[in-house]
């Protein structure tokens, strides 16, 4: 008596390869595709049928890749990227690191994540195991974490456009100023507050000054003390103009500015202060009064003009280009406003001139 | 003196002296649109006030809160109102670390 029948490909069986459902009214020369939830394989070619929507973070792999071309090791959970079959490991990698790491994360039967002390299963939803934290995640906490990485990659990228943009503002203003890009010196976390704008840069701006007395520019580099109100630093020359720096109400703080014009008629131009701290969050131009404090600006005109008088300097003009702010907003307007303030060194000490 | 400081002076001085509080006179000159630094000046130059301090009771005040202004407004304001100037003190080559030093040598 023949054996019942046995069929372990009925058609009848809704689910197939990788246990996904199958579809069988396509063709592709294959009756059978399936179905991944974001895409649909087709078995016959051995492909996706459309371009992987994650496939701009995964650039090494083709669009239409089937389980990160390792179909011997992985599977593909939903079409969008390969899953590895791995056995439990301690893993150092923190959640918040996942974006740099390819996910390694694995499906089991409830009764072996169980076994493998793993925390209980959510009831629904597709379920990852993170192997270090031993715990299940779902793939939008993935998706969740990659996209947070991604826009602080953004963030920090567009800050560092914004510091080479203040950078070529100071380039454009200034005939005298000599540095490249080959002098930025990158300084990770640096508040930086100017005449024209402030920000958060966490990379890219040029800390060398260009600060500099025509005129004097072949004389040897040196550095002179220089005393900031109630703190003394050092205000240097280099064959690129002066670079200066103090310690200022705790504050780690680098000056510099655009000169030009001779000793008898110095001009001064935009004043950059560049302030170390360890704030989360952007300046406002109009907070920087209230980092260092009021009394800061007069503080390093006397350090600077110090510096000047014994240049033999004996008038200087400082140009300010003003930002403007919207009143409502608080935020700037993009637009600008010229000052000036003349100052001459008469009898030992510097007197501001009356305007006009 | 700048002529605004030396009549916000007089102001202060004069409501002071009859019993006023500090966070009054504030609101009366900031209705007057008189400007933090203004404000400042007048503290540490006029009534030498520590400058830490005079920032100190212009900040809890919170009166110029929503002032619009950037470091470049305040340099132009502290020379604007500038009373005292700045006298030049000559400054020591002592004053430099020994790195410091090194460093002029290279």
């Amino acid at each position: 008596m023949p054996g019942a029948e046995r069929n372990y490909n009925s058609d009848k069986y809704r689910y197939g390869f990788n246990g996904k459902e199958k579809d069988q009214n396509l063709e592709f020369g294959s009756q059978t595709v399936y179905d991944y939830g974001f895409r649909i394989y087709n078995p016959a070619i051995g492909k996706f049928l459309s371009v992987d929507p994650l496939t701009k973070q995964f650039p090494w792999y083709t669009p239409y890749q089937f389980a990160g071309n390792s179909p011997i090791v992985s599977i593909d959970l939903d079409g969008l990227e390969d899953v590895f079959y791995d056995e439990i490991k301690p893993s150092s990698i923190p959640l918040t690191e996942l974006p740099n790491q390819r996910v390694v994360s694995f499906l089991r039967p409830i009764g072996e994540q169980k076994a493998a002390g793993l925390d209980a299963a959510p009831s629904s939803g597709p379920l990852y195991v993170l192997n270090p934290e031993k715990r299940f995640i779902s793939r939008q906490e993935v998706y969740r974490a990659q996209n947070e990485r991604h826009n602080a990659e953004i963030n920090r990228r567009a800050k560092a456009a914004e510091g080479n943009r203040a950078l070529a503002m100071h380039k454009a203003r200034s005939s005298n100023f000599i540095a490249t890009f080959n002098d930025v010196v990158v300084r990770e976390g640096t508040d930086i507050i100017n005449a024209f704008g402030t920000g958060r840069y966490e990379d890219g701006f040029v800390q060398a000054a260009f600060f500099f007395i025509p005129g004097k520019l072949d004389n040897a580099a040196r550095k002179v003390a220089v005393q900031i109100g109630e703190a003394r630093g050092t205000l240097q020359r280099t064959k690129r103009g002066f670079d200066g720096n103090v310690t200022y109400n705790g504050k780690k703080v680098d000056f510099d500015a655009t000169v030009s014009g001779t000793k008898d008629d110095l001009i001064i131009d935009d004043i950059g202060i560049f302030v170390e701290n360890n704030l989360g969050t952007n300046y406002l131009g109009a907070e920087g009064k209230n980092v260092l404090g009021r009394g800061f600006p007069a503080d390093l005109r006397g350090g600077i003009e110090s510096q000047l008088a014994k240049e033999g300097v004996t008038k200087v003009t400082y140009k300010f280009q003003r930002v403007l702010y919207d009143k409502k907003t608080r935020k700037p307007t993009g637009k600008t406003e010229q000052r000036s303030v003349t100052r001459k060194y008469q009898k030992g000490s510097w007197k501001t001139q009356p305007e006009g | 003196m700048h002529s605004l400081i030396k009549r916000i002076y007089d102001l202060s001085k004069k409501s002071i002296d009859q019993g006023d509080d500090w966070i009054d006179i504030f609101r009366v000159l900031k209705k007057q649109d008189v400007n933090s630094i203004a404000v400042y000046i007048m503290l540490h130059d006029c009534f030498e006030i520590s400058s830490k301090e005079a920032d100190e009771m212009i900040n809890k005040s919170m009166v110029w809160d929503d002032e619009l202004f950037d470091l470049s407004d305040s340099f132009y304001f502290s020379m604007k109102y500038e009373s005292k100037s700045t006298d030049v003190e000559e400054s020591k080559e002592s004053d430099l670390s020994e790195d410091d030093k090194a460093g002029d040598k290279a």
